[in-house]
């Protein structure tokens, strides 16, 4: 699996990254914030976007909807708030799902992919 | 004696002088007609101007208007001079006979002030004073009084036969006295009209005796050029004349009517404050005395030493020649309120003084309740404040604690994951993904220690506001002494406190370029003071920025109170007095 992390605060970014590739898994680049997010996502064309909700200037709810308007990969979203404050708002954005930070583990995501 | 007084009296005694040798010229002049009616009317004129003009100098010594009254009567005798036989002592007066009229003008124009306050007033007054004087001259050097109407002494000045030069000089100077007369009563009428109440009754009688004169001699100057008949013209001389003489009594007359009218507003405003009706405003009882529709009221706070209006609105008093005058009311050697009113109102201080005076105790409750509307309104204000300056305290706490500790935690729970999934097969891994969280885990402790400290630091809660601000000052990144005593203080005062020299510090670290700064605490009189100075570039403004302005109303919220000193180049000062029994 290849993989773009996209959130504001690096020392996520670092334990994701670990997290996947301990797996075995790719990462192909990391966005601080949605804009370069969208960015990095259509040029690397990974298999998925694992992007933060919460982040300055372009959140990870927009990220989704420009990625799936652009036809780009798959979206999950990740934040340390609980799942329930944004089911609605995951369903809407066009993501494929999304995971609490706290209960982030590749199985699930692997699971949510397939 | 006062040396004005003597002087006054020395003017008086030479205006009695002056009023005799004009009779004495008259009365030896060789062509003039009807000399007692002339010594008669001229004394009537010279001594009524100069003894008035005596009167209101010694009144009120720092208004030109008495000393132009005096000039009118000594020009107007010095007019007597064209009554002489002696050719030199009459052309003199052939010169100056006309000067009184512009000293008269300037009188009308700059009463009651003294002060000719328009334009308009400052051009008319010019050419009063060019055409009695350039202009006269030039109609003195082309008068022959020998051949003309008069049959008087030869003019001595005279410089030309020529009637037709002669015609041309005396018709300009005429007509356009006659129209500068005119422009005059049109100018005293409009200023009667727009004067205010308390003014019309001081102003009325001596415009309407100035405005008369001043028509009549503009029938007189037209007379040559009109063709009067001699008759006709000698009747208008004459009521001139009594008109002329009618002024300095019109001016005592209307002090007299001002003085009673107000003596009566005043008495009429002590009856309506104490028959006021709890709704019954201040202000327009006394805009109602005073006549002045303008006339606003501001009342003095003394705690806060501001001015507010009646609705607690903060008023500015305005600057001196800012177009509106203040008197302040005074309420047993202390200031309660001031009145902001008409200049012209300026002119019977007096009076302002009495309706003060009158209106002082009912002022003085309407102070406390406007105090209490005040302090009401700021209340309100600052509520606000506090309601925002939490709700943005909130934001800022969930941010700090999403941003700083929650997302340790996080990366914490990540690594432990994948330390647990790999802990038998990979106890390297294991133990640096262990490594890793223990990182985690304390950079997350440390945010939170710190934001703790934010919110309510410990040292505080559990041994007061010393060790708190020694730890402070500790922390500040340039030197800082603390004097503050181990006597513990209410909580809320002691946090207060807390934040308001921790808001100081900062401010002083970031912006004051100081080089050291003292924090002291002292408990006097019921009151805690908590000052923090430095010795940095000044200059700050304590109503710019939120930190300090949340400062103010969290101490105001404790009914205690922020200043900043903070002149420039003179370091800072940051006081709260906090009541604390």
């Amino acid at each position: 699996m290849t993989a773009v992390i996209v959130d504001d605060h690096a020392s996520f970014r670092d334990a994701m990254r670990l997290m996947l590739e301990l797996e075995g898994h790719e990462v192909l680049g990391e966005a601080a914030d949605g804009e370069e997010g969208v960015r990095t996502a259509l040029e690397l064309r990974p298999d998925v976007v694992v992007s933060d909700v919460q982040m300055p200037h372009v959140g990870g709810f927009e990220l989704a909807e420009r990625l799936a308007a652009a036809g780009g990969p798959a979206v999950v979203l990740i934040s340390s708030h609980d799942a329930c404050d944004y089911d609605k708002l995951t369903a809407a954005s066009g993501a494929l799902g999304f995971i609490p930070k706290d209960e982030l583990s590749v199985k699930r995501l692997v699971t949510l992919l397939s | 004696m006062t040396s004005l007084r003597r002087a006054l009296i020395a003017l008086g005694i030479a205006g009695v002088a002056a009023g005799v040798v004009a009779s004495l010229l008259v009365l030896s002049s060789d062509f003039q007609e009807d000399p007692g009616v002339t010594i008669a009317f001229g004394l009537a004129v010279g001594w009524s101007f100069i003894g008035t003009g005596l009167y209101a100098w010694w009144r009120r010594p720092d208004n030109s208007f008495g000393a132009l009254m005096v000039g009118v009567g000594f020009a107007f005798f010095a007019g007597a001079l064209g009554a002489s036989d002696i050719p030199g002592v009459f052309a003199v007066g052939l010169l100056t006979g006309a000067l009184s009229f512009a000293f008269l003008i300037h009188l009308l124009l700059s009463f009651p002030s003294g002060r000719l306050e328009s334009r308009a007033a400052r051009i008319l007054a010019a050419i009063a004073y060019v055409e009695t004087t350039v202009v006269q001259v030039a109609t003195v050097l082309v008068t022959d009084s020998e051949n003309g109407d008069c049959k008087c002494t030869a003019n001595p000045l005279l410089v030309t036969h020529n009637q037709t030069v002669s015609d041309v000089v005396v018709g300009f100077q005429a007509i356009t006295s006659a129209l500068a007369l005119l422009a005059m009563t049109v100018f005293l009428v409009h200023r009667w009209r727009t004067a205010p109440r308390p003014l019309k009754g001081l102003l009325g009688p001596m415009y309407l005796a100035g405005a008369v004169t001043m028509v009549l001699y503009a029938l007189t100057l037209t007379a040559d050029v009109t063709n009067f008949s001699d008759g006709v013209e000698a009747g208008v001389d004459l009521a001139a004349l009594v008109t002329f003489t009618a002024i300095p009594y019109g001016f005592l007359v209307g002090l007299l009517r001002s003085r009673i009218a107000r003596g009566g507003a005043v008495s009429e405003l002590v009856t309506r404050v104490g028959d006021r009706t709890p709704e019954g405003s201040m202000r327009d009882l006394l805009a109602d005395a005073l006549g002045d529709p303008s006339l606003e009221l501001a009342y003095w706070l003394p705690d806060r030493e501001v001015y507010v209006a009646e609705d607690g609105a903060e008023v500015t008093l305005p600057e001196p020649g800012a177009g509106r005058s203040v008197t302040p009311v005074v309420r047993d050697g202390e200031c309660v309120a001031a009145i902001i009113h008409d200049p012209s109102l300026d002119e019977e201080p007096e009076f302002v003084r009495g309706a003060a005076a009158a209106a002082a105790l009912a002022l003085e409750s309407e102070r406390l309740a406007a105090e209490l509307r005040a302090r009401v309104e700021e209340l309100r204000a600052s509520r606000g404040r506090l309601v925002r300056a939490g709700l943005d305290e909130r934001r800022r706490l969930e941010r700090d604690l999403h941003d700083g500790a929650q997302q340790r935690l996080v990366s914490l729970r990540l690594a432990l994951g994948m330390a647990q999934d790999r802990v038998d097969e990979d106890p390297d891994m294991t133990r640096m993904l262990l490594d890793r969280g223990v990182k985690e885990l304390e950079s997350a402790l440390a945010e939170l220690r710190e934001l703790a400290r934010g919110i309510h630091p410990g040292v505080l809660t559990d041994h007061g506001l010393g060790p708190a601000l020694s730890s402070l000052a500790d922390r500040a990144p340039l030197p800082v002494d603390v004097e503050a005593d181990a006597d513990r203080l209410p909580p809320a005062v002691e946090s207060a406190a807390y934040f308001m020299v921790a808001e100081a510090l900062t401010n002083v670290a970031k912006y004051s370029r100081a080089e050291h700064a003292r924090v002291s605490v002292e408990r006097r009189n019921g009151h805690v003071r908590v000052e923090v100075s430095d010795d940095g570039l000044g200059g700050a403004d304590a109503n710019r920025g939120s930190g300090l302005r949340g400062l103010a109303d969290r101490i105001a919220a404790l009914d205690g109170r922020l200043t900043v000193e903070s002149p420039d180049g003179a370091g800072t000062v940051v006081r709260a007095d906090i009541p604390c029994a």
